[in-house]
């Protein structure tokens, strides 16, 4: 096992796990709105979180590539600073993050919108405001569903590649990444880097779909459990 | 009833353009011939593809990528009919598996090598030597692990000492690897930090980049393209034709415009 292959296993593992929690919270807050509220908009809104789902990753990557490049939208001329997001580990959370952002708030929407909007009437009338009624009643019943998204998110966010090449390159022991490294070790020939990459990612996938259909099959979650 | 329609028209649509390849022109329907050429030859290839296709008939597909992926694929299915490759090195891996035609292989090609940066930059580089010093963030090549310009670069680059280091031990902490010549440029292209090693025809491709400094040919690598045809193709005899194409006054005229060093086929030596 070489150091480089050990480091796109762990900047992997990092870049994954900070795109999930980045994305989580605000992207909870977003399917709630979009699953009990209408307001105007409300569908442009979810179809544009919902275009990383369909469009090619490399489409998404090269729009993310045209706004962080120097004369960009996000770019250090418009800005008067440097972000410094390109070919950094930080373009790889970007790239995994907003990847990662349809399948968390389509699946947290879907789970809210199962949440009878009746129990959280209940909790209102026993003079419980709208925030402790989020947190005490809606965000427990849908636990379950939420789990499912953030592994979703996290599963995407591990197995991204083509945005990810596109903005973050596949600089080894720098921004290569799990499906970047096992590209690069194929097309140099090198089988035993490549299998073990192989064995890993099927491990992390495997791990990831078991744990999805043990959560849908529990049902929703539940006040005391 | 109309679904059924539907679905006949679906699998007819479906039939267009499934016919096999490498169709022979025997019903005065142009030959296919299939051509995985290394990337930096792109541009001119396709030209001297248009003008072989002017005077024959042949309709010519494409395959562009670095040498090391297009010899993996062949290697893993056969399905060209002419391999350009950019280093005689995964030519050979590509002989080693029994695929190429006897006695059609042949070295066709030279190039140079070229140190550039982004043309909206300040770099200078007035000798190789200050790669090792020069504060850019990355050096952008083909990947030195398997891709011929990258190899290429790398070899000049170890060729190099600087206080009892060669170069290559140097830079290689900021090297970026590309999938393929073309992909290094193309970093090189959209940053002002990034400095980078590709053959001088590609640098010559851009207008978004400026040659800091060019490889004399006799310190750098010898950089030689190898040509071949695959055995066991229905269109062989045509693309041995193209090969032979390219050893033509005509071809040579185009590869020389992009700076292609045309090899005279007769001094260099075979390896079959």
């Amino acid at each position: 096992m070489t150091d480089t292959t050990i480091s796109a296993l762990l900047l992997t593992l990092r870049t994954a796990t900070l795109a999930t929690v980045i994305v989580t919270i605000p992207g909870t807050l977003l399917a709630y709105a979009l699953a009990r509220y209408s307001f105007p908009g409300k569908d442009i809104i979810a179809t544009l979180v919902g275009l990383p789902l369909v469009m090619p990753p490399t489409a998404v990557g090269y729009l993310l590539l045209k706004m962080f490049s120097t004369h960009g939208l996000l770019g250090p001329e418009f800005l008067g600073f440097d972000l410094d997001i390109l070919l950094t580990w930080k373009a790889v959370v970007v790239a995994c993050g907003v990847m990662a952002t349809p399948l968390v708030v389509r699946t947290a929407r879907v789970t809210f919108e199962g949440v009878d909007p009746r129990l959280e009437v209940m909790a209102r009338t026993l003079g419980h405001g709208r925030v402790r009624t989020f947190f005490s009643y809606t965000l427990p019943l849908a636990s379950r569903g939420l789990l499912a998204a953030i592994i979703l998110g996290f599963t995407r966010a591990v197995g991204e590649f083509g945005a990810t090449v596109t903005i973050a390159g596949n600089i080894p022991g720098r921004t290569q990444t799990l499906s970047t490294a096992i590209y690069s070790a194929q097309q140099v020939g090198r089988d035993t880097e490549a299998y073990f990459l192989l064995a890993v990612a099927l491990f992390v996938g495997f791990a990831a779909i078991m744990a999805t259909e043990y959560l849908s099959r529990k049902g929703p979650g539940s006040l005391t459990g | 009833m109309k679904f059924h329609v539907f679905i006949a028209a679906l699998l007819m649509l479906l039939t267009i353009g499934c016919s096999s390849d490498g169709d022979q022109s025997a019903a005065g329907k142009p030959a296919r011939l299939i051509v995985f050429a290394a990337a930096s030859l792109q541009d001119v290839i396709m030209e001297i593809g248009q003008s072989y296709e002017e005077s024959h008939p042949v309709d010519i597909t494409y395959n562009f990528a670095g040498s090391n992926v297009l010899a993996r694929q062949l290697v893993a299915a056969p399905k060209a009919d002419v391999y350009l490759s950019a280093s005689e090195q995964w030519m050979d891996y590509v002989q080693n598996a029994g695929l190429l035609l006897e006695g059609s292989r042949r070295t066709f090609l030279s190039n140079s090598l070229v140190v550039i940066a982004n043309k909206n930059s300040q770099w200078k580089l007035d000798r190789p030597a200050d790669l090792a010093s020069l504060e850019y963030k990355y050096l952008s090549l083909a990947n030195p692990e398997a891709v011929p310009a990258g190899q290429y670069a790398k070899s000049w680059l170890e060729s190099i000492s600087v206080d009892g280091e060669t170069l290559w031990e140097r830079v290689k902490d900021r090297v970026a690897p590309g999938p393929d010549v073309r992909a290094a440029l193309g970093l090189v292209e959209a940053e002002t930090n990034i400095l980078g090693i590709v053959y001088r025809t590609d640098a010559a491709m851009s207008d978004e980049v400026k040659i800091l400094y060019e490889v004399p040919t006799e310190q750098g690598p010898p950089i030689r393209y190898a040509a071949a045809v695959l055995r066991n193709r229905s269109a062989g005899r045509v693309a041995r034709d193209f090969l032979a194409f390219l050893d033509s006054p005509e071809a040579a005229a185009i590869f020389e415009k992009y700076g292609f060093i045309p090899l005279d086929p007769s001094k260099e030596q075979s390896h079959d």
